[in-house]
């Protein structure tokens, strides 16, 4: 019978640092985690006693690939304790500034992290050699993202325009109209982006999970929504704990999460699993060419699932587009403090899956409390979940061939473990 | 689009991390030339390409581990020092910087003349405050690159005898 001894530190690949430990003797699995090496901070402390118009500029910061979903969730959650609410050209221009956060993610996902695992390679350094034309396909679709996410928030990297209820600056219909036509061009490279996804060896492993994902009944949902499962869970978001239920582990300085199994998943799959019949049709095509239907239970194929998602980003990008430049963008001023506080939950899906972010805010205008819970965070239990269910289908095979497998399968998640190391909930008194 | 471009990188959030981006906020603060954009770049990983791309010079700020005490300065080159954090005597935490630029190179993508900003770190970590010895530093690290720029005293003596320790 197989005996394997695995240890990765410092997994490539993935933003952060993470450890993978496994070990089985005589066939049987004894020992399957993934460790967080990181300490956790208390990030949430940084918010206490700042001015609530600080809040998702200091979030923002969290992370450079998640800017403004760090920045929409805290704007949520702002205005919900606030009372305010945003103007439809607000909530326009911001699922507009988070398409291209998703595409920017996604591509940097696909391309730069999972395609050299597939192409048999260390890194996309020597995948340039064996597919030029994809990495710069991969560059030419984030620079457009990156583009459009400056032209709305104002600046590369991270929102600056985005302010509670509404923005301080306008992108002009000439930008909108370049923006657009670059769209435009994009499907093509979305196309072969399908063709190149549609090639890739994809590893075969299917394990029964609990989705996690906003809902809304009128569109893909990435900004507030009903927390849906497929377990049969609804919840409204300021309820989300009833479906985190933290937990503290003993391996891990982050916190785990559960609803009704031992763990969930959230990220591209499981929106893709409930979310579907929401897609826009040139993306159920996508989805239709790589074989992906729902409940689709191969995690390996939430990359599948990011690349089926860029596409419906780039088509709901350029509908939006249309309705702004029909509506005439103009300027609007932001609301004012309404005087008192309150408490409010904002949730978005971010590229990685369900960001939550909760506040207190007292009625001085300050922060008085806050919570965030990261989708790395949720997902944590379920990668250790599919680890034990997989290792023993494939402990037969060559040591090197799991630890493989293994970083594939923690990369396939996207994790972001340099976020979740500050997840802890503080409550402050 | 302006010829040169100063981007201070690193996450404000984590300590002396954030040092380029404050560095950026003291040089908003002064006066610079027409041609001459100053911008928080923050963490942009591989778009540190299209941020570079297309300018003349790029003039780098960033948190490097480079050995010295806390503070130091020191103005270097790509070509001066090894960037993936293990080989070279001189390191930059964060490596997708070195992922960027490698990147670009193998793709050929023509980047501007790149000169680096390195600011030894005291501490990273969570929160938003200087070491500091990195805070007094700033003012030292915005004269040496007003000068880098044609603007104002070539490099003041003090931070000259700084960037020598």
């Amino acid at each position: 019978m197989a005996s394997v001894n695995i240890a990765v530190h410092h997994v490539t690949r993935v933003e952060g640092h993470g450890n993978i430990v496994v070990n089985a003797r005589n066939g049987v699995l004894e020992e399957c985690r993934l460790e967080i090496v990181e300490t956790p901070r208390f990030f949430e402390a940084m918010l206490r006693g700042r001015p609530y118009t600080q809040a998702s500029h200091i979030t923002s910061r969290i992370c450079g690939i998640c800017a403004v979903g760090h920045a929409t969730a805290s704007l949520r959650a702002t205005e919900n304790a606030l009372g305010i609410e945003p103007s439809e050209q607000t909530v326009l221009l911001r699922k507009l500034n988070f398409h291209g956060e998703i595409i920017d993610s996604h591509v940097l996902h696909v391309y730069m992290l999972v395609a050299p695992d597939m192409f048999g390679v260390g890194s996309v350094i020597p995948l340039v050699k064996i597919a030029p034309e994809a990495v710069m396909r991969a560059l030419r679709i984030k620079k457009l993202a990156g583009d459009l996410c400056a032209t709305i928030g104002g600046r590369h990297t991270h929102p600056i325009a985005m302010a509670v209820g509404g923005f301080t600056h306008f992108p002009t219909a000439a930008e909108l109209k370049e923006l657009r036509a670059r769209l435009v061009e994009a499907r093509v490279d979305m196309d072969e982006t399908v063709k190149l996804a549609k090639t890739l060896p994809w590893p075969q492993f299917k394990r029964e999970t609990e989705y996690v994902a906003l809902r809304k009944e009128d569109e893909y949902a990435f900004i507030d929504g009903t927390i849906t499962t497929t377990d049969g869970g609804k919840y409204a978001p300021a309820d989300y704990r009833k479906v985190t239920n933290e937990r503290m582990v003993p391996h891990s300085t982050a916190k785990h999460t559960a609803h009704k199994r031992e763990s969930y998943m959230v990220g591209a799959l499981a929106r893709f699993n409930i979310n579907y019949d929401k897609l826009h049709p040139r993306a159920q095509t996508a989805a239709a060419e790589l074989g992906l239907q729902p409940i689709c239970t191969n995690p390996y194929l939430n990359t599948a699932a990011q690349v089926v998602e860029m596409v419906h980003s780039v088509e709901d990008a350029i509908r939006i587009i249309d309705e702004l430049l029909e509506r005439g963008i103009r300027p609007e001023p932001l609301p004012p403090f309404p005087g008192r506080g309150g408490e409010g939950v904002g949730a978005c899906e971010v590229p990685r899956g369900t960001l939550f972010h909760n506040y207190q805010i007292g009625d001085d205008g300050k922060v008085s409390g806050a919570n965030c819970i990261i989708p790395t965070g949720q997902n944590l239990a379920n990668i250790e979940a599919d680890m034990r269910a997989l290792v023993p289908q494939i402990l037969d095979r060559p040591q090197e061939e799991i630890r493989q497998l293994l970083e594939m399968l923690v990369r396939a998640y996207d994790p972001c473990i340099s976020c979740s190391v500050h997840f802890l909930d503080v409550r402050f008194v | 689009m302006r010829e040169i471009l100063i981007v201070g990188l690193g996450n404000p959030l984590q300590g002396d991390d954030g040092v380029g981006c404050r560095a950026i906020e003291a040089l908003e603060r002064c006066e610079l030339p027409p041609d001459v954009e100053a911008t928080d770049g923050g963490t942009p990983g591989i778009g540190l390409i299209h941020l570079l791309e297309g300018r003349r010079r790029a003039i780098l700020i960033d948190a490097a581990e480079m050995g010295r005490p806390p503070g130091a300065i020191r103005r270097f080159r790509p070509d001066e020092v090894a960037l993936t954090g293990s080989a070279g005597r001189f390191s930059l935490h964060r490596t997708a910087v070195a992922d960027a630029l490698a990147l670009a190179a193998a793709l050929d993508i023509p980047l501007p003349e790149i000169v680096f900003y390195g600011v030894q770190p005291g501490r990273i970590g969570w929160g938003e405050e200087l070491s500091p010895q990195v805070a007094a530093a700033i003012p030292q690290l915005v004269a040496m690159i007003m000068a880098e720029i044609g603007c104002g005293r070539p490099e003041a003596p003090d931070a000259a005898r700084n960037s020598a320790l």
